[in-house]
């Protein structure tokens, strides 16, 4: 098996084109096609096109011919294809599955589905169809170029990009909160300047006078310690509360985006479900197409064995009748018969073989998308769970310093009316110094203690500076990325445009026809424009305008400029029912391809009078 | 070192080798709807691509 990009094909020898049930044309059919113009002259209905479909089975995708089940003939469910040339031999096989047809051997050309868009000029051609119909081409000659997927990946990059400027707007958020904070903690550094300038001016206190007091002064320092500590407590419980209420912002937060997630979880579901439906529908053809070729495997094994035993009783019995059927055959024929039906068996076993490889390659992907999606689902509950505990432990932890606060006050409280009461009976200046010294110092320490904690918060956030200059450096980076993929598919989208336009005036002026348009050209969005020319002006004119017979030629113009755009080293240019082609047009076409391509295969209607089979000639004048 | 537009033909380059063997079809129409596996593997490249050009000027 080969094909020919991998071989040479000999452009200067006969080709053999064998097809075995294949369209109208039952059983197997040998043609022969020399290099140059091979005519194919039959009346209606001798299998003219049912040949074209046998190339056409021997060039296209799988893809492609997915849905001509006509390509088979209406009593088979197999067909077969045999191009020999050069002693190597490429073998297209056919399979009827349901409404639709599998295939098994090798195609004859690497790219068929630009060969069989630009060189097989049938009914079917979709670029015919679209220039006749006068439907946009743009998608249609951009198929073979990377433009548009250039696109695509502008807007991926564009959508990452956004992704992106939103992350960046929460770190901003949180970059303001870190200013915040640097503010607050520069005033209190200030404050703590302050307080420490006042606890040194104040006046000695008289030791004497307070030793007096010393009994009542320690009860009274006793009293201030355990205010003291408990407005400490107070202020660290505080704190406590401002830090958990940040990190229940924030847990929220995350709650907010993990919900969010979900939700686009559950959006993209559909999507996916169609995936895996999808993915479902190609498992259940496969296994049907393993079961129906499975099914012809034991028909052709039970004729096989079947043959088989014949052969043996024509060698004993030594008569050239078939033992089952009682026709007359010779014992090398039924040697023959045997011989191709191992073939066929084996390749048969091959085609389900490949077939099986195929269904275990679209199980495994489909097993691991169904895995995968699962596991995203319970890894996102999951989060969703353990942050609502967060939250919840949060709330419990924030109320539980608050009531813890409050009955420090309360002691506090107490504590402040056991003092009032102990003060009258001591000195009251002495008292009033030592409780101003202790009133300074309590402030002195709840100062320091927020600066501690707002260091602390300032630690916490010390990474947001360096994720803002990433994300910057990111949105930067998507999207020059993005500009540039815009720009790459727009300069490829005009260089399919220019090489379309430069080949179509090439093949134009070398078919030098004498018609009314003057020049074709693709604009920019790939619409056909005619230009006529009247009174010596130039004037554009859309393809509706043009008469069937002048759209047939635009069409065969468009695809030759695509054959030696795309595909130049095809060997074949093939038109289906080239009998309404305008006959001096149709020859300057021929002429033209037969400079160019080695094997030109067109077909001709013949009236029924003058013949009743099919002929393959080479003399277009001898047929016009 | 590569200059940025070099950087950028050969993300784009390999992106879009990408996209067309893991969607498996020549019409682009088709692949408008990348699916997740796609678009993880984008990611990779674009983060590869990004960490390679940052190297470079941080060097």
């Amino acid at each position: 098996m080969s094909t020919i990009k991998q071989t040479k094909l000999p452009r200067e020898d006969e080709l053999t084109v064998s097809t075995e049930n294949v369209g109208g044309l039952a059983g197997r059919n040998v043609f022969r096609l020399t290099p140059g113009l091979n005519i194919v002259y039959a009346p209606n209905a001798a299998g003219k096109s049912s040949f074209i479909h046998g190339l056409e089975a021997s060039i296209m995708e799988e893809s492609q011919l997915k849905n001509h089940s006509n390509f088979i003939h209406t009593f088979s469910d197999q067909a077969r294809v045999e191009i020999e040339f050069d002693e190597e031999k490429s073998v297209r096989r056919l399979y009827r599955s349901g409404d639709q047809l599998s295939v098994g051997g090798e195609k004859l050309y690497p790219e068929g589905e630009k060969a069989s868009l630009f060189c097989i000029a049938t009914e079917e051609n979709e670029l015919l169809d679209r220039v006749k119909a006068g439907r946009p081409m743009k998608n249609l000659l951009l198929r073979f170029s990377d433009g548009p997927f250039y696109d695509i990946f502008g807007d991926y990059l564009k959508q990452i990009e956004q992704e992106s400027r939103e992350e960046l707007s929460d770190y901003r958020d949180d970059l303001a909160e870190l200013n915040r904070l640097n503010r607050e903690l520069e005033e209190k550094q200030e404050e703590l300047t302050e307080k420490e300038r006042e606890r040194e001016q104040l006046p000695d206190i008289d030791e004497q006078k307070l030793g007096e007091n010393k009994e009542l002064q320690a009860q009274l320092e006793g009293l201030y310690d355990r205010i003291e500590k408990r407005e400490e407590e107070i202020a660290d419980k505080e704190n406590e509360i401002d830090r958990k209420e940040r990190e229940l912002a924030s847990t929220r937060q995350q709650l907010k985006k993990v919900n969010q997630r979900i939700e686009r979880f559950q959006q993209e579901h559909p999507h996916v479900e169609q995936e895996l439906e999808d993915m479902l529908d190609r498992e259940d053809e496969l296994v049907n197409e393993i079961s129906r070729l499975r099914s012809t495997h034991q028909s052709i094994s039970r004729d096989l064995e079947s043959t088989d035993e014949a052969l043996v009783e024509i060698e004993n019995t030594d008569r050239d009748t078939c033992p089952s059927c009682g026709q007359e055959i010779t014992e090398e024929q039924m040697a023959q018969r045997a011989e191709d039906l191992a073939q066929q068996k084996d390749e048969l076993s091959e085609d389900i073989r490949e077939k099986e490889n195929r269904l275990d390659e679209v199980r495994e992907s489909r097993q691991e998308l169904e895995t995968e999606r699962r596991r995203q689902k319970d890894q996102f509950e999951e989060q969703k769970k353990s942050l609502q505990q967060d939250i919840s432990r949060l709330e419990s932890q924030i109320d539980e310093l608050k009531d813890a606060i409050e009955d420090h006050r309360e002691e506090i409280q107490n504590l402040e009316d056991n003092v009032e009461s102990l003060r009258p009976n001591i000195d009251s200046d002495v008292f009033d110094l030592a409780q101003e010294r202790s009133q300074i110092d309590r402030e002195i320490g709840r100062i320091d203690s927020r600066i501690d904690s707002i260091q602390q918060e300032m630690a916490e956030k010390e990474g947001v500076r360096e994720r803002i200059d990433d994300l910057r450096d990111r949105v930067e980076f998507y999207e020059d990325a993005a500009e540039f993929m815009r720009d790459e598919a727009e300069r490829l989208r005009q260089a399919v445009q220019d090489m379309f336009n430069e080949h179509i005036k090439e093949v134009y002026d070398l078919l030098d026809f004498d018609e009314p348009f003057e020049s074709i050209q693709l604009d920019r969005n790939f619409e056909i424009k005619i230009y006529r020319k009247f009174q010596g002006q130039s004037e554009e004119d859309s393809i509706n305008t043009l008469s069937r017979s002048e759209k047939e030629t635009v069409g065969l113009v468009l695809m030759l400029a695509g054959r030696s755009a795309y595909c130049d080293d095809f060997p074949f240019f093939i038109a289906d029912e080239t009998s309404f082609y305008d006959t001096t047009r149709l020859k300057r076409v021929m002429e033209y391809i037969n400079a160019r391509v080695p094997y030109t295969v067109i077909t001709t209607l013949a009236s029924a009078d003058e013949k009743s089979d099919l002929s393959i000639e080479h003399d277009l004048d001898a047929i016009a | 070192m590569p200059t940025e537009n070099e950087v950028y033909e050969n993300l784009g380059r390999e992106a879009v080798r990408l996209l067309k063997n893991r969607e498996g079809r020549s019409a682009p129409d088709e692949v408008r709807d990348l699916t997740r596996e796609t678009m993880s593997e984008l990611d990779d490249l674009i983060e590869q691509y990004f960490l390679n050009q940052k190297g470079s000027e941080q060097e």
